[in-house]
């Protein structure tokens, strides 16, 4: 529009009075103003744009995805649990489980009379499940059931199982049964070290008690995650997936030996049952690296079928349970006053049958007089009085609870493994009471001690007076990685020398005492006897145990065998010696250790 | 009137048209690069499920392996094999 156009539409646009007075505003000016609004809407929307974009982009990206994105969980596969040698002890199997459909065959059934018998009869052939367990299963007034065997456990089928399963499905042999993908836990070695390795909750990749609990997040591996969009009926569509790649759990080698761990289950099951005890325990440990070769708890339950066990008999004894140990206390007595060379093995005392304890009288456990023994005769006659006269008269009592305390008693071992007790000694104000408790603390009464405190402490004796951390995994193998654990030095609790005095003191103890090692031809093996009576009440309801180690002057094994309320025959020696010298002979013939004398 | 005539002639002189047939060819041949992309895709996807299928068979098979292996390694399993040979374990007690 030229100058003189818009002049004049400018002119006739306004009313006629306001013609000739308005003010003329220059084009330029308009322009701008102009400009000036157009720059300030678009700002505005540009404000408006960067506050959707950039403030909110994380919400509304989620509420986009949200709506046609889905995220999906790869699960990781299980890592296994396996023995030193490489014996798997736990793995997890994929496969499938069983699922029926009653009504649909119930309606074939009425078509053609006999179906419900053939598809029972074809399962039981395929999972090796009785018919006549799966044929009332085929027959609930129900939509779908999962098959169980006879023990209400689902029946999984893997490897040629399945195979055969899904053939048979595919050709029509088992109408009205179908399959669905599944991950199971299984124990092949039907329930050795049951309470060690724990076990997997059905459904779940949680672990429960034992291994599969303490080393939950290394055996679970981290789950994968699909990212995919979906249609609007929120199915899949084939095109671009995110995906995170499972990490698969890492698999756990221990330092049990499986032939060894099943020796001392063996054993302990006959032993307790010959003995007619409440429950009982084995160890046995390697004393130079501190490694648990073997741990075996009697009852114990068969993880394949943890849901019908008794739960009090998922908790492993051997490091949550507390007990007297009785005479086998003694040894550590002994080996403190050697170590502060308050005695010797050949310093003599007079044994008049009973000390006198803060004003109590503390008699022989057989109400004997020795008369004048030596410090082994002590042992050897496992003397309350000796050990007392010792504890009383050569260590002392704050030197007595320190020692205590650096054998690792009163605190855990640091085992990995889960709820273990960290034991117990009272220490009273009370200077009688003091006292009598540091005379009965020598040989073993009204002190709480778990079963691997024992045999960590007679590990130390064993090893030169070296005590050290229980080592229970060996190796952790991850993504083509192996994790090897190195034994870990605790501490020096007595000198070389007084563990050497100690060994030496125990060899006879063994021979001469109940434990009767005379009967173990050819081997020197370092021993004692234990027999607590925690009852005052009832003084045949005893622990009795044997705790020792072989060879002698070279350890390759300490051995631990408690019983829990023998009634064959209450005593240490006579109730527990048997299976710890036939365990001491099993082991020298299995680690090849040849005869010594 | 001369000149503005010229000028409208000029104006509605038409450009050099594009051979439709240049047009469908260029159509077919993104047709068919497309189909055969979609068609190769395809065939890779069913590819990758069946060698994921093979992949999850063989795990299971290794599984089965392994337990197998590990059940027959049990000492329990040893010794029941054993006792069916006619083996019996030695006798470990105390020797009169």
């Amino acid at each position: 529009m030229n100058g003189y156009l818009y002049d004049s539409w400018r002119k006739y646009s306004q009313p006629a009075a306001a013609r000739d007075h308005a003010p003329k505003i220059s084009a330029a000016k308009r322009s701008a103003l102009l400009g000036c609004a157009f720059i300030t809407a678009f700002a505005g929307l540009g404000v408006r744009a960067a506050y959707w974009q950039i403030t909110q982009h994380s919400y509304l990206t989620a509420q986009a995805n949200a709506e046609h994105m889905l995220s999906l969980q790869i699960p990781s596969l299980r890592g296994q649990i396996l023995d030193t040698h490489g014996v798997i002890l736990a793995l997890t199997m994929t496969g499938s489980s069983i699922i029926a459909d009653p009504l649909q065959l119930q309606q074939l059934n009425t078509q053609n009379n006999g179906v419900m018998q053939s598809v029972a009869q074809n399962l039981a052939q395929i999972t090796g499940v009785a018919a006549n367990i799966l044929l009332p299963q085929l027959q609930l007034q129900t939509q779908y059931h999962m098959l169980t065997n006879a023990n209400g456990q689902t029946i999984y089928a893997a490897g040629p199982e399945d195979d055969a399963l899904q053939t048979a499905i595919n050709n029509g042999s088992l109408p009205g049964v179908t399959t669905q993908s599944a991950e199971w836990r299984v124990y092949p070695s039907d329930g050795l070290a049951a309470q060690l390795v724990g076990f997997v909750q059905n459904g779940a990749n949680q672990g429960k008690y034992g291994i599969e609990s303490s080393w939950q997040t290394a055996l679970a591996g981290t789950n994968g995650l699909v990212y995919t969009p979906v249609d609007v009926n929120g199915q899949p569509l084939a095109g671009s997936h995110e995906i995170t790649a499972p990490i698969p759990g890492a698999n756990i080698s221990l330092t049990i030996d499986a032939n060894i761990q099943f020796m001392a289950e063996q054993g302990l099951q006959n032993a307790v049952t010959a003995m007619n005890a409440d429950a009982g325990t084995v160890i046995v440990e390697d004393p130079s690296t501190g490694a648990i070769v073997a741990m075996a708890n009697y009852p114990s339950f068969d993880p394949n079928t943890y849901s019908s066990a008794n739960i009090s008999s998922f908790t492993n004894p051997a490091v949550s349970s507390m007990y007297d140990p009785g005479s086998t206390m003694k040894a550590f007595t002994m080996a403190t006053a050697l170590d502060l060379g308050a005695i010797t093995p050949d310093t003599s005392f007079n044994d008049p049958g009973y000390i006198n304890a803060g004003g109590q009288i503390i008699y022989n456990w057989n109400q004997l007089a020795w008369g004048t023994e030596t410090m082994t005769q002590v042992l050897e006659h496992s003397a309350n009085v000796g050990a007392s006269w010792v504890a009383l008269n050569k260590i002392g009592q704050q030197n007595f609870y320190n020692y205590l305390s650096a054998f690792g008693f009163g605190s855990q071992t640091g085992i990995a493994l889960p709820d273990e007790a960290a034991g117990q000694f009272p220490q009273s104000q009370n200077a009688a009471q003091a006292e009598l408790n540091l005379a009965e603390n020598s040989f073993g009464e009204s002190i709480g001690v778990t079963p691997l405190q024992m045999v960590m402490g007679y590990g130390a004796l064993a090893n030169g007076g070296l005590l050290m951390k229980p080592m229970i995994v060996q190796s952790v193998q991850q993504n083509g990685k192996n994790y090897q654990y190195k034994p870990v030095t605790v501490r020096r609790v007595i000198s070389a020398q007084a563990a050497q005095q100690i060994t030496q003191m125990l060899i006879p103890t063994g021979i001469y005492g109940d434990a009767q090692t005379y009967l173990i031809q050819g081997y020197a093996v370092a021993a004692k006897t234990g027999t607590s009576t925690p009852n005052p009440q009832d003084p045949s309801w005893t622990y009795a145990s044997v705790i020792g180690y072989a060879p002698a002057n070279h350890p390759k094994y300490v051995i631990l065998v408690k019983l829990d309320h023998p009634q064959t025959n209450i005593f240490g020696g006579f109730a527990a010696g048997p299976l710890w010298r036939q365990l001491v002979r099993e082991l020298m013939a299995y680690a090849n250790i040849p005869p010594s004398n | 009137m001369q000149a503005h005539t010229t000028l409208k002639q000029q104006n509605t002189v038409r450009p050099a048209r594009t051979p439709i047939w240049l047009c469908l060819a260029l159509i077919a041949v993104s047709a068919f690069l497309y189909v055969s992309q979609v068609a190769r895709v395809s065939s890779i996807n069913s590819q990758l499920q069946q060698q994921s299928q093979i992949s999850q068979q063989l795990l299971e098979q290794r599984q089965y392996l392994q337990l197998q292996t590990a059940t027959e390694q049990s000492p329990a399993y040893i010794l029941q094999q054993a006792a069916n040979l006619g083996m019996q374990p030695g006798n470990w007690g105390d020797q009169p």
